[in-house]
């Protein structure tokens, strides 16, 4: 059944997001190791004037802590937990190495780790390494004016005096004037992060909900498409043991539970009922009215019974139970398989098409009552003709003839008519899938909108009376 | 699917243009729904319909037992294509259908 982790999210989107955001996180410390070589390079040709034991000291170290992510993506794998703390800590430790060395310029890149983090949706890990940027990044001013590139904006005019000195009183002021304003704004920045990480992560969890809850409608009907899919008697040859007919009917729904059905049945020893019905509209409301029109059908043609009766009474029952205004057009027929009558009826549905003899199929002519479950008190009339061994009957939907290719033709029932003669000869399996195939042909690549639905039944002999 | 309602004190004509199928019919639906009360003479034009499938049928059949409790109504510019369609499904017998 249902996939209870995929139910009560488990996080598995998270997980998932959590390699790939490493990956990214990667990457991007994979071309700021790029910017960092390249400034490096400048340095060394003299272009940028950073004192050469701090840059190349200092680049080295950025470089390394850079790339480290990117191999351990590659060489180790990507979606291990730890992997997102060890690309982060590379990440604030080369941004540190920087800020340490050229502390005017690193300041730039405090926030890196920051959105770095954002890769991950949690709030909890934007907040973690907003803390250990702070701590670090703050040591760093400090570091820095020890063993970095020299700051002159760190001291005021006052203070300046010419060589490097570092008084109590300087470092002082720096933490009043340089680290606190400086973590202040990356705290600040740090909101944005953290409402994203936020944001991001209840959209993904709306997102895993909804599709969880898709899948779950799918399922359903899945199982609601097999269900109504077995109601129809599909076994065939569906009468092995007779040889006074042949019969075989298919149906391919469209994508979703539709409304069309068939039946044929045994009435009696030497009676034999097929139907055709296609109810109003698609999905489940049409599955649900085809279900109990199948059953009312075959429950109320009984031995012996007037086929205009049986639908006037169907019709009735239908109406009591249509609060949604669905109809369903519906053809009947019953073959005596000793004298070859055949009686029917029709709901407002296609009429079939006969073949008699060696003729091909034209299609028959029947008045057509109302649909069922349309009015309350429609009457119905049956009809009745001869039919002789040899003779065909196809009945189909409006799905056949209505289907439609790219550019937007039906099919028709001119080219119906065609198929079904060209193809006379054949047993009704043969016949139903060289229309199938004739039908597939002229479709293309549309897609299928409505059910295809067909029967087609011979009356081989007749069966010999008083058996 | 397109519609253009007009309205004249209590007959209403709604005219159809382009498809009515599965997909459209409850555009249609909701524009009578919103549209039906107190109209005593209901008017549905199919001049520029193209198409008609069961499921448009079914708003139609709803249409008609509202306005029999209501008032009357009509179907009109009937091309032989649903002419056909209302025919085979007796649909026909029920609606006072005009070419």
């Amino acid at each position: 059944m249902i996939d209870m982790d995929a139910v009560t999210g488990n996080g598995n989107v998270f997980k998932e997001n959590e390699a790939e955001a490493n990956c990214y996180a990667a990457r991007c410390l994979l071309v700021c190791a790029g910017v960092g070589a390249g400034a490096w390079l400048l340095n060394v040709l003299g272009i940028f004037i950073v004192p050469g034991n701090i840059m190349n000291t200092a680049m080295a170290m950025l470089v390394l802590f850079f790339l480290i992510p990117t191999l351990i993506c590659r060489w180790v794998a990507p979606e291990w937990a730890w992997v997102k703390y060890v690309v982060l800590f590379c990440g604030i430790m080369g941004v540190f190495v920087l800020s340490c060395a050229m502390p005017k310029h690193g300041v730039l890149a405090w926030t890196l780790p920051l959105m770095l983090s954002c890769h991950y949706y949690s709030k909890s890990l934007t907040r973690l390494t907003l803390f250990a940027s702070q701590v670090l990044f703050s040591a760093s001013i400090y570091i820095g004016m020890y063993v970095g590139e020299w700051d002159q904006i760190l001291l005021d005019a006052a203070y300046y005096s010419g060589p490097r000195v570092i008084t109590r009183k300087l470092l002082v002021d720096a933490g009043f004037f340089f680290v606190l304003p400086r973590a202040a704004i990356l705290f600040g920045l740090s909101a944005i992060c953290t409402t994203m990480a936020g944001r991001t992560r209840s959209l993904l969890e709306k997102q895993e909900r909804d599709s969880v809850e898709r899948q779950r409608i799918t399922a359903e009907l899945d199982v609601a498409r097999h269900i109504q899919a077995d109601m129809l008697p599909r076994i065939f040859p569906a009468f092995p043991e007779r040889a006074e007919f042949d019969i075989y009917a298919s149906m391919n729904p469209a994508k979703e539970v539709g409304g069309d059905f068939y039946d044929f049945f045994m009435v009696d020893e030497r009676h034999l009922a097929v139907v055709m019905a296609d109810v109003s509209g698609k999905g489940v409301p049409a599955a649900l009215f085809m279900v109990i029109g199948k059953t009312l059908i075959k429950d109320r043609t009984q031995p012996g019974a007037d086929l205009g009766s049986v639908f006037t009474e169907v019709n009735h029952l239908l109406c009591e139970s249509n609060s949604e205004g669905l109809f369903i057009t519906a053809f009947e027929g019953v073959l005596d398989l000793v004298t070859g009558q055949f009686d029917f009826v029709n709901a407002g549905h296609e009429p079939p098409f006969l073949a008699k003899g060696k003729e091909g199929y034209a299609p028959c002519r029947f008045h057509a009552g109302f649909v069922l479950a349309g009015m309350e008190d429609t009457k119905y009339r049956a009809g009745s003709m001869q039919l002789m061994p040899g003779d065909r009957i196809f009945l189909y939907t409006d799905g056949v003839t209505e289907a439609t290719n790219a550019d937007e033709e039906f099919y028709g029932t001119g080219r119906l008519q065609e198929v079904l003669c060209r193809n006379g000869g054949k047993s009704p399996e043969e016949l139903l899938l060289a229309v199938k195939a004739d039908l597939d042909d002229f479709v293309g690549k549309a897609s299928q909108f409505d059910d295809i639905t067909m029967l087609c039944v011979t009356y081989r002999q007749s069966m010999p009376a008083g058996q | 699917m397109k519609i253009t309602k007009t309205v004249n004190g209590s007959s209403l004509c709604l005219a159809l243009e382009g498809r009515l199928d599965t997909t459209t019919a409850p555009e249609f639906e909701a524009a009578l729904k919103a549209s039906v009360d107190g109209i005593t003479e209901l008017t549905i034009d199919m001049k520029l319909l193209d198409y008609l499938s069961s499921a448009g049928l079914r708003i139609l059949l709803g249409a008609q037992k509202t306005m029999n409790k209501q008032g009357s109504m009509r179907v009109i510019h009937v091309n032989d294509m649903i002419q056909e369609i209302f025919e085979v499904t007796g649909f026909a017998d029920i609606l006072t259908v005009e070419a």
